[in-house]
């Protein structure tokens, strides 16, 4: 009887065999594989065989074809990893309100070691101060810094409705976001302000908006304990 | 302007009403008939586009029922946790610390999902950076009869690499999770630093599975975090 899990079908074994000939080491990246014809030889295998093992080759990444010349041998699978990182999503326990620290007006060129952004640095910034809680108990902090157009007025605005539109827009798909990820624990007035013990490793997750015509929009910041949050991958 | 193919040009608007949130997560999409109607093009066009979607993860698409809107986010960052990449400037030179066979301990028998008493090959590298320890990897593997641990295998891979030329496994599955921590006193010696002092370290665990789920292979990268940034782009 044939065992299912074990049993593959004959472009599936090619598929193996030429990828273990990859990691192997017998083919090289940038090396070209033999022509269809000649793997139909090799494998004693029919066309069709051939183009499903090589469409698989292609589909794992190890085999990229040019058309009317030949399949090469890709160069090393780049290690990318998907994660989904919403500061709010990935907290272990969720935050059930907000508050909004401060809401001011900064030059561009007080901060400017601060700032992440390849732009000029004469620019205003509307800094936003936000900490998310859990009940009584402070979960994550939050800073943006977006740069400013002049027809906010920083003075008239009503807080709450205008930080739900600003997060609105940075969540749209026609923003482009870039992120980093440290871990700190030399903060000690994140230390304070998040309620946590001396020393505790914190993330620092730093995201730069731009539009897709590569434009800056703003960056933001945001702290909350390692034990607090989960990150992993999808 | 290139001009697109049709069908690319037909994804791309449905891209962009899923975007816009024209059509919802979990919702139908009108039919191929319907579509092609729409765009004024053929069946065929539509279902050339409609496949492109699927790849790109847009829809889900279930034979006899029609086309669903996946679950969608544009919080998803493509992270590239190459070793080099994630260490600023890299690193200089790994130092083999040690390879044997150990017993798994309760830890470890959850993470390996292994017998209590089976064996665990285990190597420790440290890697250098201006001569000063910077990281610290520990890799585990199950041990099965047969497999045979060449001195070729203790040079300085990545874990995915290592476990496929290993066990030529063709389909596998890896999860990565990522902490931050302070080491424990052992690890500091490991490192060459005090143990008064509390630099945080970030912890990078992945694993391999194969396609029925079991463990081939679980490392544990810790990096100490003034040399550690990780960096990516949203992939819409």
């Amino acid at each position: 009887m044939i065992n299912e899990k074990n049993y593959m079908t004959s472009y599936e074994n090619i598929f193996f065999d030429i990828k273990c000939q990859i990691i192997n080491g017998y083919l090289k990246s940038g090396d070209k594989l033999p022509s269809i014809e000649e793997l139909c030889k090799i494998y004693n295998a029919s066309n069709i065989t051939i183009k499903d093992s090589i469409k698989m080759l292609k589909q794992h990444g190890y085999v990229k074809s040019i058309e009317r010349v030949g399949n090469y041998v890709n160069e090393k699978k780049i290690l990318q990893y998907k994660f989904e990182i919403n500061e709010i999503d990935c907290l272990k326990q969720k935050p059930d309100r907000n508050k909004i620290i401060r809401i001011e007006l900064v030059n561009g060129d007080m901060i400017s070691d601060e700032i992440p952004l390849r732009i000029a640095n004469s620019y205003y910034y509307v800094k936003i101060e936000q900490i998310h809680y859990f009940g009584e108990l402070p979960m994550m902090y939050n800073i943006f810094w977006l740069i400013h157009s002049k027809k906010i007025n920083v003075e008239k605005l009503n807080k709450s409705n205008w930080i739900h539109t600003i997060l609105g827009v940075l969540n749209n798909f026609e923003i482009v976001k870039d992120l980093s990820l440290t871990v700190k624990n030399n903060l000690p007035e994140m230390e304070s302000i998040l309620f946590l013990p001396k020393m505790a490793p914190m993330f620092e997750i730093t995201k730069k908006y731009y539009t897709k015509k590569n434009a800056a929009v703003g960056f933001s910041r945001h702290y909350a304990a390692c034990d607090d949050m989960d990150i992993k991958s999808i | 302007m290139i001009k697109m193919a049709k069908y690319l040009e037909i994804a791309e608007k449905i891209k962009r009403k899923i975007h816009g949130n024209i059509y919802k997560e979990n919702e139908m999409l009108p039919s191929e008939k319907m579509l092609g109607n729409m765009y004024s093009v053929s069946r065929l066009t539509v279902r050339k586009a409609l496949e492109e979607l699927e790849e790109d993860g847009y829809i889900n698409i279930k034979a006899g029922k029609g086309s669903f809107v996946s679950r969608f986010s544009n919080d998803i960052y493509k992270l590239n946790l190459e070793i080099d990449n994630i260490i600023n400037c890299g690193y200089d030179e790994v130092e083999l610390l040690s390879a044997k066979m150990i017993i798994p301990d309760i830890n470890l028998v959850y993470h390996l999902m292994v017998k209590p008493g089976s064996r665990i090959v285990c190597i420790n590298w440290l890697l250098i950076k201006n001569e000063q320890p910077i990281a610290f990897e520990t890799r585990y593997m199950p041990y099965s009869n047969g497999l045979v641990i060449e001195e070729s295998d203790l040079t300085y891979t990545n874990l995915v690499d290592m476990v496929c030329k290993k066990f030529l496994y063709y389909e596998y599955k890896e999860s990565i999770v990522i902490k931050g921590i302070i080491p424990d006193d052992s690890l500091k010696d490991y490192l060459e630093i005090s143990h008064y002092d509390s630099t945080a370290f970030v912890l990078i665990e992945h694993k391999v599975f194969n396609e029925n789920g079991r463990p081939l292979g679980y490392s544990k990268l810790r990096i100490n975090s003034k040399y550690c940034e990780i960096k990516g782009s949203c992939s819409v």
